[in-house]
């Protein structure tokens, strides 16, 4: 695109429709590979490592209901009635955990000097919010009522539709999977009352996350 | 430059729509996050089948209205993990409630459960190990427990088969006693 310009010089604009190709694709790119799903995921978990767990298979259309189990404790910080949760403070050079804190539910940070809550309470965690064993509003259900919740879900998604009672009584099972993602440091008491409460609403297929092995690369 | 543009010739000024892609590239870069690595352990699990000698544990599902004597009870082996409040396994038990618990070191967990259990590179061996009818690990766990060491646990018991089949063995958790933490 160029052309003389009255004053005898020449005028050069350049051909910005390359550029545009290029900034489509990369756009076209990013848009296929962005990833809502990561958003049921909590990222602060660590999650147990083990040499027998396999990735997902590729293209398997599983239903999936993901649980993220930890156990929260009241915020210490004063004034503040929220529960706090455990977070790792990691060195972004060496991924190896500096200290602990607790972050609660409005932001304040507290350090905690262990690794674990020894006596919280079982929650999970479900798109931010924490759901303890009793409800606490509308927006913050008990644990079974988001069960039930979720189960009468898939009740009704499932061919041909259940009802509860035929799961409940006659043994039926949901065809959902339950993935079950604690962290190391949470009691077994808490993952199992997890367990227990989706046993109860007709759940029987369990996907036990775990962290996937770290290849060591040289020293 | 020589070239002759016709007086109809309508160049479409692409200046707006580069802003405009560079906008829509910066967002998706900028909230980006590639998925995290992870892995997982298939299981099915149905609420236990009662086992017989096993008192005063909280098990998954177990259907205490029922009379006892009417449920049928599935072949299992209990593995028992006591931490004493420390969260690290410091007692292991394996064996069968009604007959006989035996204390083992936690090392020797894989060897023993050997014993009741084929074990996947034997099979492909064409060794024979284990009596092969049990069906059921009860994997017996305090609730002040860890989950990082019972998910090591179960692991172990992902390299067995049960019965005459490939099946693996029918895991099932329970903890002994309330969860201290509520």
């Amino acid at each position: 695109m160029s052309g003389s310009v009255p004053g005898g010089g020449v005028k050069s604009e350049p051909n910005l429709t390359p550029i545009l190709d290029m900034v489509f694709q990369l756009i076209t790119f990013f848009m296929l590979v962005i990833n809502f799903k990561s958003a049921e995921l909590d990222l602060s978990l660590q999650l147990p490592v083990l040499g027998s767990a396999k990735p997902l298979p590729e293209g398997a259309n599983l239903k999936l209901l993901v649980l993220n189990v930890q156990i929260c404790t009241k915020c210490p910080h004063s004034g503040c009635d929220a529960f706090a949760t455990l977070r790792r403070v990691t060195d972004a050079d060496t991924k190896k955990v500096k200290s602990y804190q607790l972050v609660c539910e409005r932001g304040h940070e507290t350090d905690h000097p262990q690794g674990a809550i020894t006596n919280g309470k079982t929650c999970l965690t479900v798109y931010g919010r924490l759901l303890c064993k009793e409800s606490r509003s509308k927006d913050f259900p008990s644990i079974e009522e988001y069960l039930r919740s979720e189960a009468d879900l898939s009740l009704m998604s499932a061919t041909p539709p259940l009802t509860r009672d035929e799961v409940i009584k006659e043994g039926k099972e949901l065809m959902d999977t339950v993935v079950i993602r604690a962290d190391t440091g949470c009691r077994f008491g808490a993952v199992n009352f997890v367990i227990v409460e989706c046993q109860k609403q007709g759940y029987r297929r369990f996907a036990l996350k775990t962290g996937q092995v770290e290849i060591k690369t040289g020293s | 430059m020589s070239k002759r543009h016709s007086a109809e010739d309508v160049e479409l000024n692409v200046t707006a729509m580069l802003d405009m892609a560079f906008q829509l590239l910066a967002f998706f870069i900028l909230t980006f996050r590639p998925p995290p690595g992870e892995a997982q352990i298939f299981l099915k699990l149905p609420p236990a089948q009662p086992v017989a000698g096993m008192t005063g544990t909280e098990r998954a599902g177990s259907d205490e209205s029922k009379d006892p004597k009417d449920v049928k009870t599935t072949k299992s082996v209990v593995v028992n993990l006591l931490d004493r409040d420390s969260g690290s396994v410091t007692d292991v038990q394996i064996g069968i409630p009604s007959v006989s618990m035996k204390p083992v070191p936690y090392n020797d967990l894989e060897k023993e459960l050997r014993v009741y259990f084929k074990a996947k590179e034997d099979n492909e061996a064409g060794q024979k190990s284990g009596q092969g009818d049990y069906e059921q690990v009860v994997i017996n766990a305090s609730p002040t427990l860890r989950w990082e060491e019972v998910m090591k646990v179960v692991d172990m018991c992902t390299k067995f088969t049960a019965g005459k089949g490939d099946k693996l063995p029918a895991v099932s958790l329970s903890a002994a006693g309330p969860d201290p933490g509520g």
